[in-house]
């Protein structure tokens, strides 16, 4: 290894820990986050949590959502250009971004006969979605010298689910590009993690009505997820302290990945 | 609400009861620290006491009480003991913290070397505490109905290496008992997750004979530092996880993302 390579300089030294060694705020001050998502749903709630810890937040929605954050992209194109212009209008209103969080895609629970040619093509390009975001924020951290990306993906990325077939294709592929990219970008300092998620619900029902569905007595935790469930790891993994983890898949499923 | 600040995250433990079982040095010591600035009492369990003593005046000087106590992990009558006496000292556990675990004297043969006796006593250095540990702490759990058991594993958990047996092979046997664990507890609102760490650099591992990792096979180019895992270990500990159990958490620096092999395309050719 080369003199004076970051590897070289980084070597710690095997001290004892001191307490203020260990100090930890979870703020994300001062950093600049974008945050978009094929299941707008979470637009809100990833936002939120951003925000509350620090961040500048830009949301990226289609027409009309009516979303407040300190800036809101809508419907930009589909393509290379569309991100990039987003990005560097991002970059000139709100500061170079520091974090990019890419939400659930929209959920497609079709059987296989039902799966259109358009259904397959759609579950396709939210995965492609996923990618270009990724691709053009990456490398823009990159060459500033660091930056963190989220994606988030479902149980279906590593389970079967008989009628989600096409979903589970764009779920895996979305945790396969979260590792190959979090290699790619190792040593740029830009992290690349993905936050997994299980059964989740908006409407936060009573427990005891969500056990009457075989699905939820299964679970090891006998309830459906909700979005504050997963939130803080998200502004973990956002933050600089998860600066050893990348290229990871981190599940919040109240156990459904712990399932025989 | 804002939660800008080490002030906010300071109460996040507040009031709760944390046993770091290796707490004395390297490792645990970090995640005993941790749980301390985040506002719990902790008590660190080890068979050294000068290491728990010098943990313990840390945790002091933190603000939070801290209790060490001496114990052979590996015996399960001290187990008990020592959970008991944690649990009289500062009160009903919230957070057991499985760290514990033989590092040295491990791998490095070749399997035909190996004796019973090397095999044995790998094998129920690193996975008797846990087990034991976490027997001792399960009932009380389930009565208060919450609770959380965090395991320790390694990278070798989920991989195989080369001349490593005990370790690999108990490693990976943590990460089975914090699913079973987390099936069995979760409905009684007790969860149990693992840490795997990759390589991080300690006093233990200074002394270990097994093939260390060097930075150019860790693609984020460096070795983890113990601090790294205060943050992590506080947030299994806290509310904020309630949703989470029989998780893996890979803090590596990219190691298990990708192959063992130079992963540092720059810094090799550099």
């Amino acid at each position: 290894m080369a003199e004076g390579s970051p590897a070289a300089t980084l070597q710690p030294d095997t001290g004892p820990i001191l307490l203020e060694d260990v100090a930890v705020s979870g703020s994300l001050t001062g950093k600049v986050a974008v945050v978009r998502s094929g299941d707008e749903r979470w637009l809100g709630p990833i936002a939120t949590a951003l925000s509350d810890r620090g961040a500048k937040v830009a949301l990226v929605a289609g027409a009309g959502g009516g979303h407040s954050a300190n800036l809101v992209i809508e419907n930009p194109g589909r393509n290379e250009t569309g991100v990039t212009d987003s990005l560097t209008d991002i970059a000139n209103r709100l500061g170079p971004v520091d974090i990019l969080v890419n939400g659930p895609i929209e959920p497609l629970y079709l059987g296989a006969s039902e799966t259109s040619d358009e259904d397959v093509a759609s579950a396709q390009a939210q995965a492609a979605d996923v990618y270009r975001w990724s691709r053009a924020a990456g490398l823009a951290m990159a060459d500033r010298g660091g930056g963190v990306i989220v994606n988030f993906v479902t149980g279906l990325a590593r389970r079967g689910v008989a009628g989600a077939s096409a979903d589970s294709m764009a779920q895996a592929a979305i945790e396969a590009m979260t590792r190959s990219l979090a290699l790619e970008w190792a040593l740029d300092n830009v992290r690349v993690n993905a936050v997994g998620i299980g059964w989740y619900e908006f409407d936060g029902r009573p427990v005891e009505e969500q056990r009457a569905e075989r699905l939820v007595r299964y679970l090891a935790i006998q309830r459906k997820g909700t979005p504050d469930d997963v939130l803080d790891l998200l502004a973990y993994l956002a933050s600089d302290e998860s600066g050893y983890v990348t290229g990871q898949t981190i599940y919040v499923d109240g156990g459904a990945m712990a399932h025989p | 609400m804002t939660l800008d600040g080490p002030a906010a995250r300071s109460e996040k433990l507040a009031g709760q009861v944390a046993v770091v079982t290796g707490g004395g040095s390297g490792l645990g010591r970090a995640m005993a620290l941790g749980l301390a600035s985040a506002g719990a009492s902790v008590a660190v369990v080890g068979r050294r006491p000068d290491p728990l003593h010098e943990t313990v005046k840390s945790i002091e000087a933190s603000g939070q009480a801290g209790h060490a106590i001496s114990a052979d992990l590996t015996n399960s009558a001290d187990a008990q003991r020592a959970m008991d006496e944690a649990q009289r000292e500062l009160g009903p556990i919230d957070t057991l913290v499985n760290c514990a675990g033989l590092v040295r004297d491990q791998g490095g043969s070749a399997i035909w070397d190996l004796s019973d006796d090397d095999w044995r006593t790998g094998i129920e250095g690193i996975l008797n505490p846990a087990f034991y540990c976490s027997r001792a702490v399960a009932k009380g759990m389930r009565d208060r109905g919450s609770g959380k058991i965090i395991n320790i594993s390694s990278g070798l958990g989920l991989r195989g290496a080369r001349d490593n047996y005990m370790y690999a092979c108990a490693k990976g046997a943590i990460i089975q008992l914090t699913r079973s664990l987390a099936m069995s507890l979760g409905r009684w609102g007790v969860t149990s997750n693992c840490v795997a760490p990759g390589f991080f650099p300690t006093e233990a591992t200074d002394a270990s004979p097994m093939a260390l990792p060097t930075p150019r096979f860790i693609p984020i180019g460096r070795t983890g530092r113990a601090e790294e895992l205060a943050p992590l270990i506080v947030w299994l500990a806290s509310p904020a996880s309630d949703y989470m159990t029989g998780e893996v958490l890979i803090i590596d620096g990219g190691g298990l993302a990708g192959g063992y092999a130079p992963t540092g395309h720059r810094a090799d050719s550099a």
